[in-house]
């Protein structure tokens, strides 16, 4: 009952207390039921491996974790593999910037995990202290052991500062066994936080109560990619040197003496970022939303710049900073919107863009534009879509109404001509988008 | 398969023994008795037969856990051995004791005997001795009658929470091979290992030496629609309207944070025996108002319920 043992592992990593006697129970009453049914299955094994309330609550979490069906078990093992190689690399990117007088600090793994999930500015205070104290004139090497302990304290206190270190497998949790650790993982992240079902669910119907948890999500799944975005830029710029195989094929007329160079694939670019969000309605929301995932990635993309349109046009970058929760972002919004309850008019606000700010666009720009399509003035915001797809990278339309509706707003089908249009209701589709078109 | 006779009605099904009786067995003997319930209370019960073991049931109070002891009695049609748990309880009156006053009248009875010789005397003491501590002088407590009995018999530990630790692990003792050994009688053992029930309200935690023993289950309050089941089950004449509302104010009263003593499930029947008694056929603030007190036994909680929004948000 190689299963049972895993489960038995699973259940004891999450503090149920288990002994072997009980694990021996449980293989009895397993071959006591029926165990072609899984009400049965998990009956008998509750009754012998979870003994109290707290323990029954475990207990079911890790059953819907551990006993999925194969494809879902892969799927699993692959999740986890992933985020442990991303965390092994976040441990090498902490290794090769804490130095102290050139030495890698010896820190604990968790901190310099730690380290790793630090904002830009944090990471850089810590760089700059230590750059401080390995020029210190009369600091030797000595100083060492010190210096590691003042850095790994540090980074203790930043652990709060971290949401997401949270979703990842604390060390302490694990076993070792992917079988087992991949239920572990998806048992915390199935938690109580409901984190699946918020971040599938349409952001206009989220529950007040839960949107500072979608926020956290937001948050969490923003900075993710980011890191992702910036390690592939390093490698992307590394790789940029130059390609001696490719320089010396092409300088063979030359005698091999390379006088034209050849570079590999250009490096990746940040992208920058000009949004046009609708913020009539129910939109706001959705608006509130694209900004706070935008400040998640705000460090991998160049340039942001923000408006909002209802019935006109208005420029909103200097609300647009880090560190503003969600709330506070809507309110802001709402204090900025003069026109507020008239129309929406979506030709009346590129006009607006392309006469003030068309300067902004050029063929590096990545042009967001959120809104439903519900506007008047059609045939004008036509127009003026299909001369600023001209200008820019791309046009990607985020649009939070269902897909199966857009049949029923004709002109989108128009706007579709200049624009990737998406469906963009809830943070998956949100961060899918971002993924695969923003931070390529 | 191994069939005791029962004695009556001979064309029914024949009874299994414990370790013998199966999920669906046990499925069906459950709600032919009226016994709400579904899987994931008869595997546990299941099992505690089969492997005999001891179940270890934990629950609010009144959510049917000395129920369970009683239904196993009636569906194998075997004696109920209950042994109430309070504190203070302890060997003397869970196992045996002798009876001393008998014990004293037969010393008293010995004393006047004629006089004889000294060897005789002696051997007389001896006598004597064996004598006092033979079963005449013994009183059997619920255990040893479990343990000595030539039947089957299920033997339910009630409220064991309200025992001392120290009884706790001489109970431990005894649920492990169920034999007792008696200095002046010798080891007594079980013949048949009785099917053994414990519940707890909780209000301690349970040693873990005891929980290893036990096979363990625990009940919630049900469900509304469980409990609407339970109420057509042990309350005759009850319209299907009252009962689904009985069972969904019930419910309410128990999610509302502010009541302190949750209704049981035995209030509930009791409320709804009330209300056909009083020819109510549904429920409406002036009946709630009348007959709330059946639920609401804690005088806070009722007076909280005498608020019209909140008898409202009962209907
Ligand atoms: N599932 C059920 N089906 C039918 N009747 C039930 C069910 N659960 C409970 N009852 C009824 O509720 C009453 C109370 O149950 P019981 O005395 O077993 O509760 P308990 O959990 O032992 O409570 P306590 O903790 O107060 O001892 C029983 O008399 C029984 O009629
Ligand atoms: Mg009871």
């Amino acid at each position: 009952m190689l299963g049972l043992a895993k489960f038995a592992a699973t259940l004891r990593k999450m503090g149920v207390r288990l002994g072997t006697s009980e694990v021996l129970d449980a293989a009895l009453a397993l071959s006591a039921v029926n165990i072609e049914e899984e009400g049965q299955v998990k009956a008998a094994l509750a009754a012998t491996l979870a003994k109290s309330p707290e323990e029954r609550a475990l207990f079911y979490q890790a059953f819907k974790a551990f006993f999925v069906p194969p494809d879902k078990k892969k799927a699993d093992i692959q999740f986890l593999m992933e985020r442990l190689a991303e965390e092994r690399e976040n441990i090498a990117l902490a290794e090769g910037e804490l130095l102290f007088q050139g030495e890698t600090l010896d820190l604990s793994s968790e901190s310099k995990e730690i380290y790793s999930r630090l904002d830009r500015e944090d990471k850089d205070r810590l760089l700059e202290f230590l750059e401080r104290a390995s020029a210190g004139k009369r600091v030797g090497p000595a100083f060492k052991p010190l210096i590691e302990s003042i850095v790994e304290g540090h980074l203790e206190r930043m652990r709060s500062r971290i949401s997401d270190i949270q979703t990842h497998l604390p060390r302490s949790a694990r076993t070792g066994d992917p079988e087992v650790d991949a239920a572990l993982m998806q048992a915390v992240l199935s938690g109580p936080s409901d984190r699946e079902k918020l971040l599938t669910e349409d952001i206009a119907s989220v529950s007040e109560a839960d949107l500072v948890k979608l926020e956290t999500i937001a948050k969490d799944l923003s900075r993710r990619l980011a890191t992702r975005f910036s390690r592939r830029c390093k490698r992307s710029a590394r790789r940029s040197a130059i390609d001696m195989r490719k320089t010396i094929r092409a300088n063979m007329r030359y005698g091999g003496v390379p006088f034209s160079l050849r570079y590999e694939a250009p490096r990746i670019e940040k992208p920058s970022i000009v949004v046009i969000s609708d913020v009539s309605g129910s939109m706001i929301r959705y608006t509130g939303f694209l900004l706070q995932f935008l400040s998640g990635i705000s460090s991998v993309v160049k340039n942001v710049e923000v408006f909002i349109f209802s019935e006109d046009l208005e420029r909103v970058t200097d609300i647009f900073k880090e560190g503003e929760t969600f709330s506070e972002t809507v309110a802001l919004l709402l204090s900025r919107t003069s026109q507020w309850g008239r129309g929406t008019d979506l030709g009346k606000a590129l006009h607006t863009f392309r006469k003030t700010y068309g300067a902004l666009c050029t063929r590096k720009t990545v042009l967001i534009v959120l809104s439903d399509g519900k506007t008047m003035a059609r045939e004008s915001a036509r127009k003026h879509l299909e001369e600023l797809h001209s200008n820019v990278r791309l046009i990607l339309w985020l649009n939070p109404l269902k897909q199966e509706e857009w049949r029923k707003v004709p002109q989108l089908q128009d706007f579709r001509k200049y624009s990737k249009m998406f469906q963009s209701r809830s943070l998956s589709d949100l961060e899918r988008i971002m993924r695969t078109e923003v931070l390529l | 398969m191994n069939v005791r006779p029962t004695g009556d009605v001979p064309h029914q099904e024949p009874i299994p023994v414990f370790e013998e009786a199966t999920v669906d067995f046990l499925t069906e003997a459950f709600e032919r008795d009226g016994y709400i319930c579904d899987e994931n209370i008869i595997v546990p019960v299941y099992l505690a037969l089969r492997l005999q073991k001891p179940l270890l049931i934990e629950g609010m109070p009144g959510v049917g856990k000395t129920e369970i002891a009683k239904v196993i009695s009636r569906v194998f049609k075997v004696d109920l051995i209950r042994l109430q748990c309070y504190e203070g309880l302890d060997e003397n009156k869970a196992l045996y004791e002798w009876n001393y006053q008998r014990q004293l009248l037969r010393i008293e009875m010995a004393k006047v005997k004629p006089e004889g010789d000294g060897p005789r005397e002696y051997a007389c003491e001896r006598d004597l001795f064996s004598d006092l501590f033979s079963e005449e002088y013994l009183l059997e407590r619920p255990l040893l009658r479990a343990i000595r009995s030539e039947e089957r018999v299920v033997l339910l530990i009630d409220e064991i929470d309200r025992t001392d630790e120290e009884f706790e692990a001489f109970l431990f003792e005894v649920l492990s091979d169920f034999q007792v050994s008696i200095p002046e009688l010798g080891t007594l053992k079980a013949r048949f290992i009785p099917a053994v029930v414990l519940t707890s309200n909780r209000s301690r935690d349970l040693s873990d030496a005891l929980k290893r023993r036990c096979l363990f289950l625990y009940i919630d309050y049900p469900t509304i629609e469980k409990e609407y089941r339970i109420i057509r089950a042990k309350v005759p004449y009850v319209s299907e309207r009252l009962a689904s509302q009985v069972a969904t104010a019930v419910s309410r009263l128990r999610n509302d944070p502010e009541v302190r003593k949750k209704p049981s499930i035995a209030e509930s029947i009791d409320w709804a025996k009330a209300l056909v008694c009083l020819e109510a056929d549904s429920l409406d603030p002036s009946v709630l108002k009348h007959t709330l007190n059946l639920v609401l036994k804690n005088r806070e909680d009722f007076e909280l319920y005498k608020k019209k929004e909140k008898v409202a948000s009962l209907l």
